[in-house]
C-alpha cells in the first residue's frame, strides 16, 4: 500500500517528524516500509525569468547571448536552443541550482561556465531538465516556454520567484508499506495515522465524520418517494446472514460521471490507482482513507438486469452464497475486468432480483458497471466477513483491493458513516441527489423510505457486538517482556491506539491491573492480554527490552545415534574424495525420463498446485538428481565427479489422517562416482567399469565397517530380481545386506562392568531386506545421458542402517592383544563362475573356529589354464589363538576341517569345487 | 727334520704369506666392483682360499714354529679382511651414491593426490548454527519430529493459523495428492508442536530441515530451502531472553560484534513477534546493493510462543512461557560466504563446492 505523507498529515495534528523518522518508527513497530519515494519537483534554485534581449555569440554561429529579466536583476547567459524568442517566459536555473542532466537523469549542481570564451552564469531550462515532462507538455524542442501556462501581465511580479511556488507544485513523499496479515486496520490511511500518533505522541485531527450528515430521516428525503414503498425502487434483504453481516446502500440520481477534480485525482494517483471518474475515484478515495470498500452500481442497469427475471418492485438486493443458492452457479459471470468466471459453492454474490450483479466484496460485474452514461447509482457499503469473502475470492481466483481488506477484516461500525461521507462527496463533486438509503443486518430489512421504520433506529452489524474488556496485569506484562513499562506510558500508548483504558479498583495483585476495551477497528487481532502486551511493547519499542539469558540453564543432550551416523558417513565419504551435494527433493517427469527411472506410482507423493512441471513429485530415490549433478558438472568441464548426498526420499505408506500424512521419509545415502579420483602421471587409461565398481564397493565397505559393520558382515550379492534395478548394468550391480550381530547378555554384562571378555562368535543374522544397492549405470542410460565414462552409483537406507546399528550397539571395551603368533595357510580352489566369493566366505566362516581370524582373497584367475566356466581362487586364512601358540599340526587340522566343510556345504547346494 | 730345514720351512711359509699378502693387496687395488672383491675374499680368505691353504701347511712346521706362523697367518688374514671390508665400504658408498644420484627426482613435481571431498556449504552452516545453540543448551531434534510431508494440522492449525485467514497466504504452500489437507511443510515450525506433544517441559531444542514454497525460481528464491527452528519453553522465559539468545547467536555466527535490530512483525504462532535484522555486514550500515541501501539485513523471525500454541499441546500458558525463532539457512550461508544466487546451492558445481573445504 502506498502512503502519501501529505495525505497522512491531513489526519494528524502537529506531525513534524521527517519522513526518515516516520519510516524508521513504522518499520520498527510492525508496519514495514519497503520503499520511500519522493514525488513532485526535484529541482531547486530555478526561478521564473523573461527574455529581454538576444544577441549573437561572438565566437559561435549556433549560440546566442540571451539576457533574462529576473525581476530585481538581469542575467546574460549563453543559450544554444533554437526556440529562444524575445519576450517569452522561461525557467531560469541560477548558479548553484539543482537540475536534471537529461543524459543520465541524475541531479547535478549548476556551476559557473565559460562557453566559447564567454562567461555564462545560469541556464535556461528545458522541461526534461526540470523533470516535469509528465506534468506539462510542449510540442517544440528546446527550452520550455511557459507562456502557454502563465499570463505575462499577471506574472510580471513573479519574475525572479522560485518556480515551484509560481507553478504551485507540491512535493510529496510516498511510503510503500506492507501491512501484516493480521492488521486490516492498516490498509487505511486513518489506521496508519493512528500508528503515527502513538509513535510520535501526536493526536488525530477531529474526524471528518463529525461533519457528515446523520443517517437521513424520512423528512429529508424526496417526499414523493417516501410514502409509497412500491416506488422505493430498491430494497435489501439478506437471505444468507453468514456471508454478509451488514449491508447499506444509497440510491442517488443526477450523478455527473466526469473527470475528478485535481485534489481527488492527486490523492488517488498518489496511492497508486488510476484516476477514472468522480464516482469510481470517490469510492476508491474513501476505501483508501478509511478501509471501507464501496461499490457503485449503475441503478438503471440494475433495474434492467432485475427486470429480466422479475417485474416486482422494489428491486430486491440480496447477498447469496453458492451453497444456499445453487442456481447462481448455472452460468458464468463477467467481472469488471472483462473475465468470464464460473462461480462455485464457496462464491458469494450480490444479486438484484436473484441475478448476480457483483461478487460480494471482491469485484462488480459488467452487467451493472458504472460508465460515462450513468446518471443514477446504487452505492453499497457493507460488511462481508473475512473467512467467507476469502473463500469466495479464492473460488473465482480473483483478489482485489476490496477483497484484501474484507479478508483481513474491516471496521463494521463505520459502514454507515463512510456511506454518508460518500453521499456528501458525490453531492459536492458529482452533483448527485440522494433519493434513498437502505440497510439490513440480515434479520430485518429496513428502508428509510418505509413509513414503518424510524430513521434513527439502530441496526447493528452482526460482527459489531462489542467484546468484553480485557484485563491487563502489569505483573504479566513485566514477566513476559523482562522489563518494567511505566503505568502512564502503558495507558498513553493504549489510548492513542484507540483502546479504552481504566484501572480495575480491586485486584489480588500488588501491581495495577487495567481493564481495556478494544475499538472495533482492532477487534480482529486484539482479543487477549498477550495481544495488548504486544501493542504496548511494539510502540514502546523493542529496543527498550534488555538482552538477557534465561535464568535456568540446560545441557544440550548428546548427539543422537542417527546424528552420529550422519557425521561418520560424511567423514568417510569426504575422506575418500566424495563431495557432499544437496539436490531438490521435488522433481519432475522429465528428469525421471532422462535418467531412465520411474517412480512407484502407488507410493508417490505428488503436488497438486505446482507452478512448474519440473517440481511435481517427491523423489523416491536420490539417484536421478545425482545423475543430473554429474551431467551438469561434466558440462561445466569438471572431469571426475565423485559426489554423495544424505537426503530423504518419500513414500506414501498409509492412509492420511487429520494429523498424520501417512508418508514415510527415510534418510538415504546415495553416491555417484565417475572418473578416477586422480590419474597418476604417465597413465592415460580410463578405468574399466569393473574397476569403477570395485572402487565404489571399497568406499562403501570402509564406510560400513567404520559404522560397525565389518566387511565380513556385509553381503553384496547379485540382486534377486535384477528388474528391480533397471537403471543398472545387470552384470555389475549388487544388493547390500547386513548381518546384524546381536550381542548376548554376557557380553553386554562384561562390557557394562568394563571387564575384558573373550570375544565370542556373535549371533549373526542376515537381514532379509537389502539396505541398499550398488552398481554401474546401465550403458544404455549412460549413453542417453551422454556420459563418456562408466558411473558407479549406490544408495543405502540410512534409517535401516541406524536401526540395525542400534540393535548391536555396545560400549567399547579394550581387548587384550594375543601374545601368540598367528599362522597363515593358503587355500586355492577351482570353482564354477556362478559361485560367488561371498558364498565361499560365508561357507568357510560357518565353521565354528574361533582361532580363524581372517579370510582374504588374494588371487583370481580366469583363462586357458582352467576349465571353461570356471575360475581359480586363492584365499589366505589366518589363525591365531589367544591362549597358546598354534602348532603346525593344530593349524593343519583346523584347515582341513574348514576345507572339507566348505566342500560339503557347497556340494549340498549342488556346487562342485576342487582344491588345487 | 733339521733345525735348519725347520727354520727354512718357517721362512718359506712366511715368505708365502708375504707373497699372498702382496698379491692380495695388488688384486684389491685393482678391483673396482663388489663382485671382484667377493672373488678376492673367496680366493684368499675362503675355505679353499690361499691363506687357508697356507694354514693347512702349518702342520708341517715344528711345534715351536707353528704358533709363530699361525699368528702371522692370522694377522695377515685379519689385515686382508680389514682391507677388503674397507674397500667394500668404499665401493658400497660409491654404489649408493650412484644409486642416489640415479634416483634423484624433481621434488617440485605434483604429489600423488588423495583428493578430499568437500562438505556442502548448507551443511556447514547448519552445523555451525547447531553448535552455537548447543553451547547455549539447545538440543538438536531427531528427524522423526520433522516430517516434510505434513498435515494442515501441524503446519497451520496447531500453530494458530486461523482457517480461511490471509496469514495462510504468507507462504505459498504446495498441496499434495495424498489428501487435500496434506501439504509440503512451508516452515519448520511443525516440529514445535510435534516435539512438545511427546516431551515433558522444559523443552529447549533446535530443528533444522527442508521446507517448500510454491514460488517462481530466481536468484533469491527456490522451490525449497532449509530452515532452522528453535524453541524454548519453561517457567519464566521472557522476551528479553529471546533478544539475548538471538543477539548472542548472531555475534557468534558472524564472528564480529554485530549490531542487531528487533522490530515488530506478525507470525500467527508467536505473540509478540519480531523480525530480526543485523546491520549489513558488507557496508556496516552505510547502505550497499546487498542490503538494498537500507543498511540492515533481515535475518530471522522470532517471538514469544503464542498462548494458543501452548494450549494446543495442553500447556498452561499462564505458568509457562516460551520463545521460538526460525531462520533461513540459505540466507545465512549467502551472507556468510557472499554467495549471490541461491541456485548455486542446488546446482552443486564441484568448483563451487570445493571452495568450502576447511578445518
Amino acid at each position: 500500500m502506498r502512503v502519501s505523507l501529505n495525505w497522512l498529515s491531513e489526519f494528524i495534528d502537529g506531525l513534524t517528524a521527517p519522513a526518515s523518522e516516520i519510516t524508521a518508527a513504522l518499520t520498527r513497530s510492525g508496519l514495514e516500509v519497503e520503499a520511500v519515494e519522493t514525488i513532485g519537483p526535484q529541482f531547486r534554485g530555478v526561478v521564473l525569468g523573461q527574455i529581454t534581449a538576444i544577441e549573437p555569440h561572438p565566437n559561435a554561429d549556433k549560440l546566442r547571448l540571451v539576457t533574462v529579466n529576473l525581476g530585481k536583476e538581469t542575467s546574460t547567459v549563453v543559450c544554444g536552443a533554437a526556440n529562444v524568442r524575445d519576450g517569452i517566459l522561461i525557467a531560469f536555473a541560477t548558479e548553484g541550482a539543482q537540475v536534471i542532466n537529461s543524459k543520465d537523469g541524475q541531479l547535478f549542481t549548476l556551476g559557473k561556465a565559460t562557453i566559447r570564451g564567454v562567461a555564462s552564469s545560469g541556464m535556461i531550462c528545458a522541461l526534461s531538465e526540470l523533470g516535469l515532462g509528465d506534468r506539462y507538455h510542449q510540442e517544440e524542442n528546446g527550452i520550455w516556454v511557459l507562456d502557454t501556462i502563465l499570463d505575462k501581465q499577471q506574472h510580471h511580479g513573479a519574475l525572479g520567484h522560485d518556480l515551484i511556488g509560481v507553478l504551485g507544485l507540491s512535493a510529496d513523499t510516498i511510503l510503500t508499506v506492507a501491512p501484516t496479515a493480521n492488521r486490516g486496520d492498516l490498509m487505511a490511511m486513518i489506521g496508519i495515522a493512528r500508528e503515527v500518533c502513538a509513535l510520535f505522541n501526536c493526536h488525530l485531527k477531529p474526524s471528518v465524520f463529525e461533519s457528515v450528515p446523520e443517517w437521513p430521516e424520512k423528512s429529508t428525503l424526496l417526499p414523493a418517494r417516501s410514502e409509497n414503498p412500491a416506488n422505493a425502487d430498491f430494497s435489501v434483504a439478506l437471505s444468507s446472514p453468514d456471508v454478509c453481516g451488514y449491508y447499506a446502500a444509497a440510491y442517488l440520481k443526477n450523478v455527473a460521471v466526469k473527470p475528478s477534480p485535481a485534489w481527488l485525482a492527486e490523492r488517488v494517483t498518489a496511492a497508486g490507482m488510476r484516476s477514472i471518474n468522480t464516482v469510481v475515484d470517490i469510492t476508491n478515495y474513501l476505501m483508501l482513507a478509511y478501509g471501507q470498500p464501496l461499490h457503485a452500481f449503475d441503478a438503471d442497469k440494475l433495474r434492467a438486469v432485475a427486470a429480466s427475471k422479475s417485474s416486482a418492485m422494489p428491486v430486491v438486493l440480496d447477498v447469496c452464497s453458492g451453497h444456499d443458492h445453487p442456481d447462481l452457479l448455472a452460468e458464468p459471470v463477467i467481472t469488471l475486468d472483462d473475465q468470464a468466471r464460473q462461480l462455485s459453492a464457496d462464491s458469494v454474490a450480490v444479486t438484484a432480483a436473484e441475478v448476480p450483479v457483483a461478487l460480494a466484496g471482491v469485484m462488480g460485474l459488467a452487467n451493472s458497471e458504472v460508465d460515462d452514461n450513468t446518471t443514477a447509482i446504487v452505492l453499497e457499503s457493507a460488511f462481508f466477513p473475512p473467512a467467507t469473502t476469502r473463500q469466495s475470492a479464492k473460488s473465482v481466483g480473483l483478489r482485489s483491493e476490496a477483497s484484501a481488506r474484507f479478508e483481513r477484516g474491516i471496521d463494521p461500525s463505520q459502514c454507515k458513516a463512510v456511506l454518508m461521507r460518500a453521499i456528501q462527496l458525490l453531492s459536492s463533486e458529482a452533483d448527485a441527489t440522494l433519493i434513498t438509503v437502505i440497510e439490513s443486518s440480515g434479520k430485518t430489512s429496513k428502508s428509510q423510505t418505509e413509513s414503518t421504520v424510524k430513521a434513527q433506529e439502530a441496526i447493528t452489524p452482526v460482527a459489531m457486538t462489542a467484546a468484553a474488556p480485557i484485563s491487563l496485569r502489569f505483573s504479566r506484562l513485566n514477566a513476559v517482556l523482562g522489563l518494567t513499562v511505566p503505568e502512564e506510558t502503558v495507558k498513553n500508548i493504549l489510548s492513542q491506539l484507540g483502546f479504552g483504558v481504566s484501572v480495575l479498583p480491586e485486584t489480588d495483585s500488588d501491581l495495577p491491573v487495567l481493564s481495556v476495551t478494544v475499538p472495533p477497528f482492532r477487534a480482529q487481532d486484539v482479543c487477549r492480554e498477550i495481544d495488548l502486551i504486544e501493542e504496548i511493547i511494539r510502540i514502546y519499542g523493542y529496543d527498550a527490552v534488555p538482552f538477557t539469558l534465561p535464568k535456568q540453564t540446560a545441557f544440550a543432550s548428546k548427539p543422537s545415534l542417527s546424528a552420529s551416523v550422519h557425521q561418520t558417513i560424511a567423514r568417510v565419504m569426504q575422506t575418500y574424495g566424495l563431495s557432499a551435494v544437496v539436490t531438490p527433493s521435488l522433481i519432475g517427469d522429465d528428469l525421471l525420463k532422462k535418467t531412465g527411472t520411474t517412480l512407484n506410482d502407488a507410493h508417490c507423493v505428488s503436488v497438486q498446485n505446482s507452478h512448474s512441471a519440473e517440481h511435481t513429485k517427491m523423489r523416491q530415490s536420490l539417484l536421478p538428481t545425482l545423475l543430473e549433478v554429474v551431467q551438469y558438472n561434466l558440462a561445466q568441464g569438471n572431469s571426475s565427479v565423485w559426489i554423495y548426498e544424505l537426503g530423504r526420499v518419500y513414500f506414501k505408506v498409509g492412509k492420511a489422517s487429520k494429523t498424520q500424512a501417512g508418508v514415510s521419509e527415510p534418510l538415504m545415502l546415495a553416491g555417484a562416482m565417475m572418473g578416477q579420483a586422480h590419474q597418476p602421471l604417465g597413465t592415460k587409461t580410463q578405468w574399466t567399469s569393473s574397476q569403477c565398481y570395485f572402487q565404489a564397493k571399497g568406499v562403501i565397505e570402509t564406510m560400513l565397517s567404520r559404522l560397525g559393520f565389518s566387511v565380513a558382515r556385509c553381503q553384496f550379492n547379485a540382486p534377486e530380481n535384477p528388474d528391480d534395478l533397471p537403471m543398472l548394468h545387470p552384470g555389475q550391480c549388487a544388493e547390500i545386506r547386513l548381518h546384524t550381530a546381536v550381542p548376548d547378555k554376557k557380553t553386554m554384562q562384561h562390557a557394562a562392568e568394563k571387564k575384558p571378555y573373550v570375544e565370542k562368535k556373535l549371533e549373526k543374522k542376515p537381514e532379509k531386506k537389502p539396505v541398499g544397492f550398488l552398481g554401474i549405470i546401465h550403458p544404455a542410460i549412460q549413453q542417453q545421458l551422454k556420459l563418456k565414462q562408466p558411473v558407479a552409483v549406490f544408495e543405502l537406507n540410512v534409517a535401516l542402517l541406524t536401526k540395525a546399528l542400534k540393535k548391536q550397539l555396545q560400549p567399547i571395551v579394550y581387548q587384550p592383544l594375543s601374545s601368540y603368533p598367528s599362522v597363515q595357510r593358503d587355500v586355492a580352489l577351482l570353482a564354477p563362475l556362478s559361485l560367488s566369493h561371498q558364498s565361499i566366505i560365508q561357507a568357510m566362516s560357518a565353521v565354528n573356529d574361533d582361532t580363524l581370524k581372517s579370510i582374504s582373497l588374494f588371487d583370481e584367475y580366469r583363462g586357458d589354464q582352467v576349465a571353461a566356466g570356471h575360475r581359480s581362487l586363492a584365499y589366505r586364512l589366518s589363525f591365531q589363538s589367544s591362549s597358546k601358540t598354534l602348532t603346525d599340526s593344530d593349524v593343519d587340522t583346523r584347515l582341513s576341517a574348514i576345507k572339507s566343510q566348505l566342500k560339503q556345504s557347497l556340494e549340498a547346494q549342488g556346487i562342485q569345487i576342487a582344491y588345487r | 727334520m733339521t733345525d735348519a730345514s725347520a727354520g727354512t720351512a718357517l721362512k718359506t711359509i712366511h715368505q708365502k704369506l708375504e707373497d699372498i699378502k702382496q698379491q692380495a693387496e695388488s688384486a684389491l687395488s685393482q678391483s673396482n666392483t663388489l663382485d671382484d672383491l667377493e672373488k678376492i675374499r673367496i680366493d684368499y680368505l675362503g675355505r679353499k682360499g690361499k691363506i687357508t691353504a697356507v694354514m693347512r701347511d702349518l702342520k708341517l712346521l715344528s711345534p715351536e714354529d707353528r704358533p709363530v706362523a699361525g699368528a702371522r697367518a692370522n694377522a695377515i688374514q685379519a689385515e686382508l679382511s680389514g682391507l677388503i671390508e674397507k674397500k667394500q665400504f668404499a665401493l658400497n658408498k660409491e654404489a649408493l651414491n650412484e644409486k642416489l644420484q640415479a634416483e634423484t627426482i624433481d621434488v617440485s613435481m605434483p604429489g600423488s593426490p588423495l583428493p578430499l571431498g568437500s562438505e556442502h556449504p548448507l551443511v556447514l552452516v547448519t552445523q555451525d548454527i547447531c553448535t552455537i545453540f548447543e553451547k547455549m543448551g539447545f538440543s538438536v531434534i531427531e528427524d522423526d519430529f520433522c516430517p516434510e510431508v505434513e498435515t494442515n494440522y501441524y503446519n497451520f492449525d496447531a500453530l494458530n493459523f486461523p482457517e480461511h485467514h490471509p496469514a495462510r497466504d504468507m507462504q505459498d504452500t504446495y498441496y499434495t495428492t495424498v489428501g487435500d489437507h496434506v501439504l509440503l511443510r512451508s516452515q519448520t515450525s511443525n516440529a514445535q508442536v510435534r516435539y512438545m506433544e511427546k516431551h515433558p517441559l522444559p523443552v529447549q531444542v533446535v530443528s533444522p530441515g527442508r521446507v517448500y514454497r510454491n514460488e517462481e525460481v530466481n536468484s533469491r528464491k527456490f522451490v525449497l530451502f532449509h530452515q532452522l527452528e528453535g524453541l524454548l519453553v519453561d517457567r519464566g522465559i521472557r522476551f528479553s531472553d529471546l533478544k539475548g539468545i538471538l543477539h548472542a547467536f548472531l555475534e557468534q555466527f558472524f564472528g564480529t560484534t554485530c549490531k542487531t535490530r528487533f522490530r515488530n512483525s506478525f507470525f500467527p504462532f508467536t505473540e509478540p513477534s519480531a523480525e530480526v535484522d543485523v546491520q549489513c555486514i558488507f557496508c556496516k550500515g552505510s547502505g550497499c546493493s546487498v542490503c538494498g541501501h537500507l543498511g540492515w539485513l533481515e535475518i530471522l523471525g522470532a517471538g514469544m510462543v503464542d498462548p494458543n500454541v501452548l494450549q494446543a499441546v495442553k500447556i498452561d500458558s499462564d505458568v509457562y512461557t516460551g520463545l521460538a525463532f526460525g531462520m533461513g539457512i540459505e540466507r545465512l550461508a549467502m551472507l556468510k560466504y557472499a554467495i549471490n544466487d541461491i541456485r548455486l546451492f542446488f546446482n552443486n558445481d564441484l568448483r563451487f563446492l570445493n571452495q568450502f573445504k576447511r578445518l
